[in-house]
């Protein structure tokens, strides 16, 4: 009479035990997923940001590097004059926008062809250089100097090198 | 009836395989663009890095030349002077413009073989200046602009 | 027809169950191990990558700014608020994004005026970048020309 009452609390037991060893495999899974799905998320948000605020930082910066002459308009706006052209970098609604103009003609700041895409750009001109600096919205600033070369007439571009 | 007695409680043999499988493979997708994207990250840093490093050095370079000029510019007070001129010859890679009252020199310093700082001061009565110090392709500078199409 | 493997008893079935879960167990513990590792590893490529781009925007802005002034103490005091009487060399702690942090620091900054030419109209200076072992990460050599003939033209001096 013993003999299927024992059969059956083993299998009972027995299915315990594999319900729990899979609930076991199941939170695994779930744990990994988990795990994997937020380090693939900050490590894309990382790359976004490598490919819109800290390029255009570099951006700027080489367009600045690249000018005869550069002047910051305002805190988003900054014109610079090379080659015969003019070129307007401005940030607008979060988006960075760039607009060559002849050199004779009038500047707007429409119809920009759009760059990257930043949040915040701020610039800064103090004692010839110009702080460049982009924010993405989450916390994270990218601030950079570089030389600026004064407007004016091409005599009076004098600097210390 | 029999059939279901004897069937185990839990789920059949095979499943744990598949659902094991489908995790592991959308796992392995993760971390490989995961990887991916962070190795493009570091391509990306490096080379910037890398440049930063190099337009400074070929900065440093270009002002060892300026101050090479400067110090032959310190014993002479008329800049149009012709042993002036000849002293400046010595250097190498520059070019020198006579114009009104002085003198213009000019040089490349090369960043990477696709880039050069592109430098020129005018040594005049009224003092030394700066008119150009900016990068330039290889091939451009301010005389010789690239042959870019202008629509 | 039957199939046989209807035809067997309830504990053959249990027993294959266990034999798949610990197969499948093992099987995904090696695999999570590689998969982690591999996420593990593109972490800290990743954070790597990322305190490359700061320090390299970092030892631009300390070249440019060196380059202006011409000075290491006032260049020091310009991008920390350090006020330093040295002009030779100059140590700065710094966090993860490059910012001033004496009390945690993660990285040195040193900047080095290694070498005056012309006169002292040409000043070298070696900006580089190392972790708590002293293992240099980034290294960048700039320097500053000052000039008397140059700087009295210079429409303003650093203020």
């Amino acid at each position: 009479m013993n003999r299927p009452d024992s059969k059956r609390l083993a299998e009972t037991v027995s299915s315990a035990a594999s319900m729990t060893l899979f609930l076991l495999f199941a939170v695994c899974c779930l744990v990994m997923t988990a795990v994997a799905a937020s380090a693939y998320k900050r490590i894309n948000e990382n790359y976004d940001n490598t490919f819109n605020s800290a390029a255009a930082v570099r951006y700027i910066t080489n367009k600045l590097r690249a000018c005869e002459s550069a002047e910051v308009l305002s805190e988003t706006e900054l014109l610079l004059t090379g080659n015969g052209l003019k070129t307007l970098i401005y940030c607008r609604d979060g988006e960075l926008y760039e607009r060559i103009f002849a050199e004779d003609s009038e500047i707007s700041e429409t119809g920009g062809e759009q760059l990257f895409h930043v949040e915040q750009l701020n610039l800064t001109e103090k004692n010839g250089l110009v702080e460049i600096s982009t924010s993405d919205g989450k916390g994270g600033i990218l601030n950079v100097c570089c030389r600026i070369k004064s407007g004016g007439d091409e005599n009076g571009q004098s600097y210390k090198g | 009836m029999s059939n279901n007695k004897n069937r185990p409680a839990g789920i059949g043999t095979g499943y744990l395989s598949l659902m094991m499988i489908f995790v592991v493979l959308c796992l392995t997708i993760l971390a490989a663009l995961s990887f991916s994207a962070a190795e493009n990250g570091k391509k990306y840093s490096v080379k910037s890095a890398e440049y930063t490093a190099e337009y400074y050095a070929a900065d440093l370079a270009a002002k060892r030349v300026l101050a090479e000029i400067d110090e032959f510019a310190a014993e002479y007070d008329d800049y149009s002077d012709f042993m002036f001129l000849a002293e400046l010859e010595k250097i190498d890679g520059i070019s020198c413009d006579s114009v009104i009252g002085g003198v213009e020199i000019s040089w490349l310093t090369e960043i990477n073989p696709r880039q050069n700082i592109y430098s020129r001061v005018k040594y005049s009565a009224g003092g030394a200046e700066i008119l150009c110090w900016q990068t330039v392709s290889s091939g451009e500078t301010e005389q010789a602009p690239l042959n870019v199409w202008q629509g | 027809m039957d199939s046989p493997i209807k035809a067997k008893r309830a504990g053959t079935a249990f027993n294959l169950f266990f034999v798949e879960m610990m197969i499948v167990l093992l099987f995904f513990g090696i695999a999570s191990a590689v998969i982690l590792k591999t996420f593990v590893t593109a972490d800290r490529i990743s954070r790597e990558s990322s305190r490359l781009e700061k320090m390299s925007f970092c030892a631009q802005t300390a070249a440019e700014t060196f380059s202006r002034t011409g000075n290491l103490s006032e260049t020091a005091e310009v991008m920390f608020g350090i006020k330093t009487d040295s002009v030779s060399e100059i140590t700065v702690p710094l966090d993860e994004s490059c910012s001033y942090s004496p009390a945690d620091s993660d990285l040195l900054l040193t900047m080095t005026v290694c070498g005056e030419e012309y006169d002292g109209r040409l000043l070298e200076l070696r900006i580089s970048f190392s972790d708590k072992d002293g293992g240099v990460l980034y290294e960048v050599s700039s320097g500053a020309f000052v000039s008397a003939a140059f700087t009295e033209r210079t429409e303003s001096t650093y203020e």
